[in-house]
């Protein structure tokens, strides 16, 4: 609780100050009184909080997921569907989750373990917030919306996950470091004073505020790592093993140093790196904030100190171990439904390899190979790595990717860098995109295409272009659209029949033909995502002025120079609002069923189907069963009632086979989908684009939607991610599969995602290596935009859900990112073991 | 004033909630688990001459700003022993 009580205590010191400057005092008070922690036998040191793997909440951002439950303005906040999906995610029982208080410990959102004696503490801020926090302040403004009260339906049936705009207002982006590797911090802070006498008493004063807030920031930063830099010299007084001495006293000279300079090695350019990875999460709520191409960033002190011998392969190794135990001990503080329905507990740092350099050369280099090489020698969830594929890989680079991927540890995934290029230039183009700027993109967060830029640095004798992010967080806009969830809102005329509540005015007819449910179901679409993004703009604009980013923005591209802060698009680029959807592939797949089946076979009625789904064809609810996939269903003893209907359901066309009439479905889809986000305007005045990412919202989503016509059971997972086949109907093999999801342009959207679980044998040896490549080279070929695997046999799965405690370290792929198997709800871990598994690669 | 803890200890390095390393034992002690001999006071705000307040529930530093009693007060200017430990 330190930062946030001292951050508060600041705050409340300074009221009236100029809101910026408010916050950056906070900031600098916070970070000036971290505990500074250094573990024995860490390389690498500074953490966000005194523990191991710790977190805090901000409640200056929202404070009212910590109140007491019958506090009046929580209850409010239930009322108008704020905590739908905390009551329907299910959070992992195992690893670091403390699901329950004891002792002296108190759970907090099924996650956090808080010591009880920093509960009155805890409290006594969140009631301290109460009214001033981001998400009360964009509460009271968001009700201005018209059709505001829709917006509460459609948060309580969680046709939508959440409201982004301040519960992760930053984050799915890519850091820039450039400017304290290059200039040091008190370069920076040099440049900014220099700025301030240019720019005071001019006009548009905010770039006084920026520039002034940036310098007071950056002292606290400054102050933080001092602070640990004194704890290493300590340490190194009273440390009686001389090893150790000498550790703790390197520690403290590269403290020291990069607290001020740039940095003069590979190791004090790693250690800074660090250093403002975690000041920018602890400056705000953040999921997905990734090193982007970190191995190409840090090349030249590694390039440097390799050839003056003062580094080693080994040494190189080690660090770059330290640094996956550094990424593995981040956590973000929110609620249940935030990070366990969406993020299951992972924060999404992705590390890219590859690519192309800014002349169109291959980027891969010596060092993005020993991190793959300690990816493999430290299996850690975080970061989590992705390829960059490009055709201009050399062979060798690609080999190594597989063999890591190969390992079973969930990465690197592989990203095709062609069709990221082509997004970029298409959604940045208005803001001045080109190609070679297009060429420094990397993964913000799980899977994120983000826009970057390329910054020059001279080390060596050699000139440098580093890559890193230039754009503001993607983490913003309309998260998540359960799509199977809003088809059967459709289908039943606008109630949400598991709540018994009217979402949508009833359209006072029925559907008599297959293009009228698809009108009606684009209607409903638009008009949701119409509300839900005028709502988010509100909260987010809040959140711009209540809490400006002051560290990530002075980072960020084009900020210093423009005198902006991101939330005042200081950022080169802003296009960077999306809509979210997860359970394409089961909207698609149901599509296909009532075509086929209610319209052109007229096998049964739209009235027969309304049946069915609401008798859940006739077998027990997951929630009843406690199996939250199909590989573990119970029948109901009318079962045969509904045997019919539901045998024709599962029968239909199903995606995933290279079946065309179900593909032209997903290619209608897609088309439509992608083009119509456009339609919708961002707070910075931009259009949306489309995301299609499921992360683990497939879990909350797919538990509040009743038995779908795909023959998808009640309250079962939805299809992970958004190309992935639903579990069992892919059956043609995985060149069907890859035909199916390329039907249409992927270059269309921010992302696309297919998960494939392979089974190790499938891949095993030279040979399986090669297969495995060409098998991957062939969908990139295709247009596919992203791949990755779960290399496991299921039966590896089914033991570590009976038997947990014997697999704390086992990782596998969800969505986008790598995590702990025992830290995943059980209905994320039941759709993973349900997924199809392949047995062959040719 | 309860007896001290692990976690009161200096020597203590918190993993999580529940426990931590000892930087002179090579332990791995309950935080709330009574201190052993080597016990020497972390500077936390209930040691300080400024706090006021009792166990267990919030008090104040200096008389008017909400502080409580177990927070690290390693990094506070203003910090001052209230009872300086032995050396």
């Amino acid at each position: 609780m330190e930062f946030p009580y001292w951050y508060s205590r600041r705050w409340m010191e300074l009221e009236g100050e100029i809101p910026i400057i408010r916050r950056a005092e906070a900031l600098k008070t916070a970070f000036s009184h971290l505990t500074p922690v250094i573990f024995p036998r860490e390389l690498l040191v500074m953490r966000r909080t005194c523990f191991l793997r710790g977190s805090y909440p901000m409640p200056w951002l929202s404070e009212l997921f910590l109140l007491n439950n019958n506090d009046a303005i929580y209850r409010e906040a239930l009322e108008a569907g704020q905590f739908s999906n905390d009551q329907v995610t299910k959070m992992g029982t195992g690893g670091g989750n403390v699901i329950n208080s004891i002792g002296n410990v108190v759970s907090i959102a099924g996650k956090f373990g808080l010591r009880r004696e920093e509960l009155p503490v805890l409290m006594a801020l969140a009631r301290m917030w109460e009214h001033q926090s981001v998400e009360d302040i964009g509460h009271k403004y968001e009700m201005f919306v018209p059709d505001y009260a829709e917006k509460e339906s459609i948060m309580r049936s969680v046709i939508c996950l959440f409201d982004s705009g301040f519960t992760l207002p930053q984050g799915r982006e890519v850091i820039n470091y450039y400017y304290p590797l290059r200039f040091g911090v008190d370069g920076i802070i040099r440049w900014c004073k220099g700025r301030i006498t240019e720019v005071a008493g001019h006009p548009d004063m905010d770039r006084l505020y920026f520039y002034q807030a940036s310098c007071i920031a950056l002292d606290g930063v400054k102050k933080w790592v001092l602070n640990y830099a004194r704890e290493a010299e300590d340490l190194a007084r009273s440390e009686p093993n001389e090893d150790q001495r000498q550790e703790y006293a390197d520690i403290a000279e590269t403290l020291t140093w990069i607290s001020s300079h740039p940095p003069r090695s590979f190791r004090e350019a790693l250690q800074l790196c660090w250093t403002f990875h975690v000041a920018v999460l602890n400056e705000d709520c953040i999921s997905g904030l990734s090193p982007g191409r970190l191995g190409q960033v840090l090349y030249p002190w590694w390039k440097q100190d390799m050839d003056n011998g003062t580094l080693t392969r080994e040494l190189t190794i080690e660090l770059l171990e330290c640094m996956r135990l550094k990424f593995t001990e981040l956590d973000c503080f929110a609620s249940a439904g935030v990070i366990g329905g969406v993020l299951s507990s992972n924060t999404f740092n992705n590390l890219c390899l590859g690519g192309l350099d800014k002349d169109g050369a291959n980027a891969e280099n010596e060092l993005e190979m020993l991190i793959l090489e300690s990816g493999m020698t430290c299996p850690t969830p975080q970061p989590t790595l992705s390829l960059l594929y490009d055709e201009k890989l050399p062979e060798e680079f690609l080999l190594k990717g597989i063999e890591c991927t190969k390992s079973g540890n969930g990465y690197p995934a592989w990203v095709n860098n062609r069709v990221a290029m082509e997004f970029i230039q298409n959604n940045y183009g208005p803001e001045g995109m080109t190609l070679k700027e297009a060429r420094a993109w990397a993964i913000g967060g799980c899977l994120e295409t983000s826009a970057g830029t390329w910054m020059p640095l001279r080390l060596g004798g050699h000139t440098y272009y580093l890559p890193g992010g230039a754009g503001a967080a993607t983490s913003v806009g309309v998260h998540f659209i359960g799509l199977p969830k809003l088809l059967e809102v459709v289908l039943f005329d606008g109630m949400d029949m598991r709540l018994g509540q009217r979402i949508f005015p009833s359209r006072g007819k029925r559907i008599e033909s297959y293009d009228e449910l698809i009108d009606t179901f684009r209607d409903h679409f638009r008009k949701t995502v119409d509300i839900l993004c005028r709502c988010n703009n509100i909260q987010h604009d809040a959140w711009r002025k209540i809490t400006p980013p002051v560290i990530n923005s002075l980072l960020k591209p084009d900020c210093l120079t423009r005198g902006k802060h991101i939330g005042d698009m200081g950022s080169r680029y802003n296009t960077t609002f999306s809509v979210e959807v997860s359970g394409g592939i089961n909207l698609v797949n149901s599509l296909a069923s009532i075509k086929r089946n209610i319209f052109e076979e007229k096998n049964f009625t739209l009235e027969d189907l309304q049946s069915v789904l609401l008798n859940n064809f006739g077998y027990y609810t997951a929630e009843e069963t406690g199996s939250y996939s199909l590989s573990d269903v119970k029948k109901r003893p009318d079962a045969n009632t509904y045997a019919r209907v539901h045998t024709l359901c599962q029968e239909a066309p199903k995606y995933g086979n290279d079946d065309p009439y179900v593909d032209t479905i997903l290619k209608e889809w897609e088309d439509w989908f992608c083009t119509t986000c456009h339609d919708f305007i961002s707070l910075y005045e931009k259009p949306l684009y489309a995301c299609q990412i499921s992360v683990s919202t497939h879990g909350p989503m797919g538990a509040v939607t009743l038995a779908s016509p795909d023959g998808r059971l009640a309250g079962t997972t939805y299809a992970d991610a958004s190309l992935s086949a639903y579990p069992g109907t892919d059956w043609k093999g995985l060149y069907a599969l890859c035909n199916s999801a390329t039907c249409w342009d992927h270059a269309q959207s921010q992302n696309s995602q297919l998960n494939i679980k392979i089974h190790p044998s499938a891949v095993q040896g030279r040979e399986g290596a090669r297969k495995f490549l060409e098998f991957i080279r062939a969908y990139m070929r295709q247009g596919g935009f992203h791949i990755q695997f779960n290399v496991v046999d299921s039966r590896v799965l089914r033991e570590a859900q009976e038997h947990p405690e014997f697999y704390r370290g086992l990782m596998v792929r969800v969505a986008g990112f790598t995590q702990y198997w025992v830290e995943l709800g059980k209905p994320i871990q039941d759709e993973i073991i349900a997924r199809t598994e392949h047995e062959e690669v040719r | 004033m309860k007896a001290p803890c692990h976690q009161d200890c200096r020597h203590y390095i918190p993993i999580d909630v529940f426990h931590g390393l000892c930087r002179v034992k090579p332990d791995e002690p309950i935080s709330d688990a009574e201190a052993c001999e080597r016990f020497f006071p972390v500077k936390k705000c209930k040691y300080c001459t400024s706090y006021q307040g009792s166990d267990g529930e919030m008090g104040t530093c200096g008389g008017k700003i909400p502080a409580y009693p177990d927070m690290i007060a390693k990094t506070c200017e203003d910090f001052l022993w209230e009872v300086p430990p032995d050396e």
